[in-house]
Formats: structure tokens, C-alpha cells, sequence
């Protein structure tokens, strides 16, 4: 038996009982998610209602309103686990994420440019072109990051661009449309209200391209965490990869600001709370069980907004923010991670 | 210099509005001899208190970035980025949601409950500097505005819950989370200039200490001077500064960090010259983007009274404060 073989076997094991727990988790919340609310259905009456024998009125509220907001947290949570894992090894920077480079703020810049002022953009369009500005801030921010050498100062250097795009979301929306706070919080944190099947396909289109292209580049993450040079000896082209992993992350950022806004913290966290019980940081273990506990975290954060406060409604934005920060700063602390180098 | 400018904006901004006028208008209203009657009223009785609260909260946050800029001896010191002018937001938004009417954002008590609020969230910010760092100011440049980042991440999330649920005693989200001079009249100048008196009183009082923290550790303890008692006193000073301009203008950003590195090429940086210079430049710039933000919001079509945009101060002060902030990362993290 290889050394190897008990660390492999303790992998397989995490990666098990993550999959149990965000399989159970994501059910119980589903569940949870359809019955609760007004009406307020009975968990035991609640697939009598779906198959159609309750109230229509009821049925068309499960369906269409509470359904399609569960199944949008999901997918939005899995594409931001995946860009916060791609990004944190593509740039070897365990503190990278699209919230905290500019990547967020340039999507939802054009987003929010689009919707205020009503310039005539397909909804199609949108997310391409939510892409485009969130690559170009990202490859600014990373460009002008790469030069820095502290992996701290290349995130504060994000957030400089971070701090002039959200200022001019806050123009954007008190000029465009004054006195809408709740617009305001959807550019600014994120939010899931109020969303259709509409939307979720416009999130199911994009991570299917998205996602499976982020899986690819897994094999080149593990050589990039070797450093550039090892890199390019073992033959990997260090600058084309970066720029398919910053490509790719752009994209799910994108697809999700294009139809939530930029909900912070889940693609910072999620991949660390993975590397952790993992034990491992291999990018092909790391990606999809980001995308997985991405996935749980986001659906557990929209359904305690929606709920916490009932009968008001918080942003799903807020509940990350309020609970993400202080987590990456508990883990900055314990772990004294090699970032503060 | 300085002053002369800080009157020439103040005629412009006095200016601008749903009624233009002329510096040379507004020049007489001032005077008491306006050329039409309303002028006085307009400049005087509905403008001018906005003009008098953006110059006297703009020089309370550049002498408080000044003074924290020394104090750490970080170059990206600002209230806005350590998580003091979150803190001090947090507090009033607390204080408000559960004191009810006796409490309220126009309390003259606010200013204190703003300062605890800043006392407590700055000094979790230094404490996990130095517990990450082992540095007793708080960890390195970087480290510690990255903590201040996450820590005003979290504590303008917890803000926005609170505006969320207790939507009605408070009116604007946007002064707690981006700040702004929209509808700042005479009692919102009334509550400030006592607390604009105490920073100035706290600012005499340590400005020795700054002084000796600005000349390094070793000189500190040549002269005598206790370090760890000296940093708190100007760190209490800094946030006192910083919540009295919190309570008037909201959780503004940056114009501590800008104020302080404007002034600094031009009269050096010993804190005796720096403070009084940053604190006419911070007046300076609030002035100014309370300008710009005044001017665009009046550029745009009007949507009737009701639908009035107001570009809130804070949302200027980011759009320029941010390239400065690049810039410094850029300089001081090479």
C-alpha cells in the first residue's frame, strides 16, 4: 500500500459526506423553500398541491414564483463557488475572488447601465455584454495586480476599481431611478426576489458552457499552483491559461450579476471551506465540491433573507455579506494563511 | 490659498440648484443686499447651511485621516476604509431602530453613540492587525485595510438588515451606506458645530502625541512618552473627528485618505503643518463633490418633485477617491 493511499481514501470520504450533506441540505431546503411563505403550505399537503389537487392559485405560486427562485440560488451558488475556486488557483492568490477584484462591479455596472437608462439591449444580450465589462475591469485589475508582489495588495487594488464602479452604480441608480432603494440593493449586494423561470434559463444557458469549460482547465490549475516557471516547463502556457481561468470566471460571474446582482462572499468562502475538509487543494476535487457547497450556501443564505424577517425580505446579498465577511476573517486568523506574506 | 478657494466653491455651490444663480448674486444675498428679495431666503435660509455642514464634516475627516495616517503610520489610513465611519453609521442606524423616538438620528446624543460605535469597530479592525501582524499599529498598510475592508463589508451588510426591517425612522439608506448632503438644513448645522468644537478641542489635545507617534517609536520613548497610551488617545480623537461627520453626512469615504496625500507634497509631513492643511483640504473636497453631486443631480430631467435625483455626496468622493487609492496601493506595495 502506497503512503499515498490513507490521505487519498480520507479525500473520497470528505468529498461523500460533502455530497451527502449538500444533497440533504439542498432537499430539506427545497422543501422548506416550497411550503413556507404565504400561502403557507403544509409540508405533508405540499405534492397533493404540486400534482394539482389543491388550489391552482396555490400551485401557480409554488411553481412559478417559489420554484424557480430555489432552483436560480442553486445554479447562481454553484457558478460562484466555481469562479471563486478557478480564480483563487488561477491567480494563487487564496484571498481572489470576483467580488474582491472588480469582476462583480464591472458586470453589474453594465447591468445596471442597461436596466436604468433603458438603453435597447435583447435580454439575451445582456449577460455578453455584463461579460465583457467584467472582463475588462478583471483584466485590468489582474494586470495591473501581477505587478504587485503581496497577494493582499493585488485585492486592494480590486477594490479600488471595486470602489469607482460602485460609485458609479450609486449615480447610476439615484440619477436614473431616484428614491428605489431596492434597486439600489440589487446593484449593490444582490438580491434573488422576484425572479422566473426566465431568468433561470438564462443562468442555465451560460453554465452550460461555463461550467464544463471550468472543469477542463482543472488539470492546468494543479500545474499552475506550482508556480509559472515549474509551469511552463512542464509545457503549460502560463498567460493563455490565466486567461481562460479569468475567461471563465468572468463568465459565471457574469451569468449570475446579469440576473441576481453581485452577491458577494460565496465565491470567496466556498472553496475554502472545501479545501479544508478536503484536505487536499487539487483543483479536480476543489472545483466541483466549491460548486456544491457553493450551491448549499447560497440557497441556505436566499431562503434565511427571504424568511429571517418575515414579513419583510432581506437581500440575499446582505445575509452573505453579514456572514462571509466575518468568516474570512475568523479563517485569516486561525489559519494565518500564507496570504500574509 | 486654500481658504480663498474654499469661499469660490462655496459661492458656486451656493449657486446650484433648482434656482441658478450667480457667484456674484449669491455674493450679495450673502452680503445682505441681494438683487431680489427670495435670494436671501433661497441662499441664506435654505442653501447655506448645506455649504456650512460639507466644509466643516469635509476638515473633521481630513484631519482625522491625517491624524490616523500618522498614527499607523500607513499611507491608505482613511475613517472610511478602516471600518470607523461604518462603525459610527452602525451605531446611530442601532441606536435609532431600538430607542425609538427619544433616540433619534437627530439626537445631540448621536455624536456620542457614533463615537462608541467608531471606537469599537476601529479597534477590532487594529486588533486583528496586531494579532495577525504582531505589529501594535495594527498590522501592516495592506493587512490592515483588508481587515477593514471585510469589517465594513459586514457591518454596512448588518446596516442594510436594519434599514430593511425598520424602514421608517430613517428615510435614506443611501446616507448610511454611501453618504450624502441631500436636504442638510440649518438643524443638521445647529447639532454639528458643537462636536466640530470638541474634535477641535480633542485635536489640540493630541496633537503632541501625534506628533511623537508620527516621529517613530524610539523618539516616543527618548521624550518619555508612553506609545500604547499616545495611540489611543489619537485614535479616540480620530474617531470623535470622524462620528461627528458621520452623524451629518453619512459614511463618506476617502476624503481623509485624499485630503491628507494632497496637502502632503505641499507643506511636508510633520503633523503640526499636516493637520490644519488636511483639514482645509478635506473641507476642500466635500465642498467640491457636494458641488459636483449638486450640479449633475440638477443636469438631469426632472421627474417632478417626488422623483427629485439627489446624487449622494459619497458616491463622488468614491469615483475620485478610488484611482488615488490605486494609485497609492500601486506606490506603496511595489
Amino acid at each position: 500500500m502506497s503512503p499515498k493511499a490513507p490521505a487519498a481514501s480520507r479525500r473520497v470520504r470528505a468529498a461523500i459526506g460533502i455530497l451527502a450533506v449538500t444533497v440533504a441540505g439542498l432537499s430539506t431546503f427545497a422543501v422548506f423553500g416550497l411550503a413556507a411563505g404565504r400561502p403557507d403550505v403544509p409540508v405533508v399537503d405540499l405534492w397533493s398541491v404540486l400534482s394539482g389537487a389543491g388550489d391552482e392559485r396555490v400551485r401557480i405560486a409554488l411553481v412559478d414564483l417559489r420554484a424557480p427562485r430555489l432552483v436560480l440560488a442553486l445554479l447562481a451558488g454553484a457558478a460562484l463557488g466555481l469562479a471563486g475556486a478557478l480564480l483563487q488557483d488561477g491567480l494563487r492568490n487564496p484571498i481572489a475572488a470576483p467580488e474582491l477584484l472588480g469582476v462583480s462591479n464591472g458586470c453589474a455596472v453594465v447591468v445596471a447601465a442597461i436596466a436604468i437608462l433603458g438603453l435597447p439591449v435583447p435580454r439575451a444580450a445582456v449577460t455578453p455584454m455584463a461579460l465583457a465589462g467584467g472582463m475588462a475591469v478583471g483584466a485590468v485589475a489582474i494586470l495591473v495586480g501581477m505587478r504587485l508582489r503581496s497577494t493582499v495588495a493585488q485585492v486592494l487594488c480590486g477594490l479600488a476599481f471595486s470602489s469607482v464602479l460602485s460609485g458609479a452604480i450609486v449615480a447610476l441608480v439615484t440619477l436614473g431611478a431616484p428614491a428605489n432603494a431596492g434597486l439600489l440593493y440589487q446593484f449593490l449586494l444582490g438580491s434573488l426576489a422576484n425572479r422566473g423561470w426566465a431568468d433561470v434559463q438564462i443562468l442555465v444557458i451560460w453554465c452550460a458552457v461555463a461550467v464544463p469549460a471550468a472543469l477542463v482547465l482543472a488539470r492546468s490549475l494543479n500545474v499552475l499552483r506550482l508556480g509559472d516557471d515549474a509551469a511552463a516547463t512542464l509545457g503549460i502556457a502560463v498567460l493563455r491559461t490565466r486567461i481562460a481561468v479569468l475567461a471563465v470566471a468572468s463568465l459565471l460571474t457574469a451569468a449570475v450579476v446579469a440576473v441576481c446582482g453581485p452577491i458577494g462572499f460565496v465565491a470567496l468562502v466556498a472553496p475554502h471551506l472545501v479545501r479544508s475538509m478536503l484536505g487536499t487543494v487539487d483543483a479536480r476535487w476543489v472545483l466541483p465540491m466549491a460548486a456544491a457547497v457553493g450551491a448549499l450556501v447560497l440557497v441556505a443564505a436566499d431562503q434565511t433573507a427571504r424568511m429571517i424577517a418575515d414579513p419583510r425580505e432581506l437581500a440575499a446579498g446582505m445575509v452573505t455579506a453579514l456572514v462571509g465577511a466575518p468568516l474570512l476573517v475568523a479563517m485569516l486568523q486561525w489559519r494565518r494563511m500564507s496570504v500574509l506574506s | 490659498m486654500g481658504l480663498a478657494l474654499v469661499v469660490g466653491i462655496e459661492l458656486i455651490h451656493l449657486g446650484s440648484g433648482t434656482v441658478r444663480l450667480t457667484p456674484d448674486e449669491v455674493a450679495h444675498a450673502l452680503l445682505g443686499r441681494p438683487e431680489q428679495p427670495w435670494h436671501e431666503d433661497i441662499v441664506v435660509g435654505l442653501r447655506l447651511p448645506r455649504g456650512l455642514v460639507a466644509i466643516t464634516a469635509g476638515a473633521m475627516l481630513g484631519a482625522a485621516g491625517a491624524m490616523l495616517q500618522a498614527v499607523t503610520r500607513n499611507a491608505l489610513a482613511d475613517p472610511g476604509l478602516l471600518g470607523i465611519s461604518s462603525g459610527a453609521a452602525l451605531a446611530i442606524v442601532l441606536a435609532a431602530s431600538w430607542g425609538g423616538g427619544g433616540m433619534s438620528v437627530g439626537s445631540p446624543w448621536a455624536p456620542l453613540v457614533a463615537t462608541g460605535g467608531a471606537v469599537v469597530v476601529g479597534a477590532v479592525v487594529f486588533w486583528l492587525g496586531w494579532r495577525q501582524t504582531g505589529s501594535a499599529a495594527g498590522g501592516g498598510t495592506d493587512v490592515m485595510v483588508l481587515n477593514g475592508l471585510m469589517i465594513t463589508a459586514s457591518v454596512s451588510a448588518l446596516i442594510s438588515v436594519i434599514l430593511t426591517l425598520d424602514g421608517s425612522v430613517f428615510g435614506t439608506v443611501l446616507r448610511w451606506l454611501v453618504g450624502t448632503l441631500h436636504a442638510t438644513a440649518w438643524q443638521d448645522w445647529d447639532r454639528l458645530w458643537p462636536w466640530a468644537v470638541v474634535g477641535l478641542v480633542a485635536v489640540a489635545a493630541s496633537l503632541r502625541a501625534v506628533t511623537v507617534l508620527w516621529a517613530g517609536a524610539e523618539v516616543a520613548t527618548t521624550v518619555g512618552v508612553e506609545i500604547s497610551r499616545a495611540r489611543m488617545v489619537v485614535f479616540a480623537a480620530a474617531a470623535v473627528l470622524s462620528a461627528g461627520a458621520v452623524c451629518a453626512v453619512g459614511a463618506i469615504a476617502f476624503v481623509g485618505l485624499v485630503a491628507a496625500h494632497l496637502v502632503r507634497p505641499l507643506v511636508g509631513s510633520h503633523p503640526v503643518r499636516l493637520l490644519p492643511m488636511a483639514a482645509v483640504a478635506g473641507a476642500l473636497l466635500l465642498l467640491g463633490a457636494d458641488t459636483i453631486a449638486n450640479v449633475l443631480s440638477f443636469a438631469v430631467p426632472d421627474g417632478g418633485i417626488a422623483a427629485r435625483a439627489s446624487l449622494p455626496t459619497g458616491a463622488v468622493t468614491a469615483l475620485v477617491g478610488g484611482p488615488l487609492l490605486l494609485a497609492l496601493v500601486l506606490k506603496e506595495t511595489r
